[in-house]
């Protein structure tokens, strides 16, 4: 076999590597329910507020509907990149981020109904969804570069 | 404390997955993803069904991936994930591969991994650097 077979051989699969990686894009419809996955999170200081075993119920809700999000998504991928997403380092720093913004809105949200300033509260929870779905699509550009470069899963 | 990486294992020719079929499915089993469904395997290496069942079922039997069946409604779903042996039998080769694109010497002149080549030899209907034309 030659140098330049072997060469073509390591070209082919990187090519091919990235074609697989292209198959992880979050869709319309998967983007729409990670973004109800994070507003029942978001509910959960509202709930607990309110009716105290609300909170609880709402995030249960939320964890089962991000295991049926992930398992669809792999239907429809092809790929499963399972739900320990933070091993894939590229898309580890997003994955971070939209965990400390997580923890972060819950106490702001926490703190807020405490002192009566419920607008305030719904205003951190809609702007937190919305900065965990472009987290989230971030992670998601994360995963994709590396299972183009190969580095996933570790 | 962090884990100590694991070592890489030596470069050499593996002749099972030698043929490009195979070296395409491994390596993007290898890519991250825990399971790849047939499909998305078939479509990225661009090769037909019949090819993807036959290269897989060798590379089971070598014991390099794990299948697992199961079924969406009335149609059946089949997906694959790499084994620690196939990782490791995968790096070894990537490794070779890539020592001989550079023209580097290899350790062992013929580069083949011996305790397999014997009896876990290529398919009957492909040489040792067969398959290049099934599908890619």
């Amino acid at each position: 076999m030659s140098e330049d077979e072997n060469t073509d051989d390591l070209q082919r699969l990187a090519w091919q590597r990235a074609r697989l990686a292209d198959r992880v894009r979050a869709s319309g419809w998967y983007l729409v329910v990670f973004a109800v996955t994070l507003a029942l999170v978001f509910a959960a200081p509202f709930g607990t507020h309110y009716l105290q075993w609300a909170g609880s119920v709402s995030i249960l809700m939320a964890m089962a509907i991000f295991f049926l999000l992930q398992a669809g998504f792999a239907r429809a991928s092809g790929l499963a990149i399972g739900t320990r997403t933070l091993r894939y380092p590229s898309g580890r720093a997003a994955g971070i981020a939209l965990i400390v913004a997580s923890v972060g809105a819950l106490l702001a949200e926490t703190i807020l109904l405490d002192h009566s300033e419920v607008a305030d509260a719904v205003g951190v929870a809609i702007l937190a969804v919305a900065i965990g779905v472009i987290a989230w699509q971030a992670h998601l550009r994360g995963i994709r570069r590396d299972l183009r470069a190969g580095t996933g899963s570790q | 404390m962090k884990n100590a990486p694991p070592p890489t294992p030596p470069a050499k020719l593996d002749e099972i997955l030698h043929p490009i079929t195979r070296l395409s499915i491994c390596g993007l089993l290898a890519a991250g993803a825990d399971w790849v469904e047939f499909a998305a395997l078939r479509d990225a290496a661009e090769i037909s069904d019949s090819t993807l069942s036959k290269h897989s079922r060798v590379l089971e039997d070598a014991g390099y991936l794990t299948v697992r069946k199961g079924a969406v409604g009335r149609r059946p779903r089949t997906w694959f994930r790499l084994t620690p042996a196939g990782q490791r039998a995968l790096q070894g080769h990537i490794a070779w591969l890539q020592r001989a694109a550079h023209g580097l010497p290899h350790s062992d002149p013929t580069g083949i991994d011996k305790e397999k080549a014997p009896d876990q030899a290529v398919m009957p209907d492909q040489g040792p650097s067969g398959g290049s034309g099934d599908g890619i």
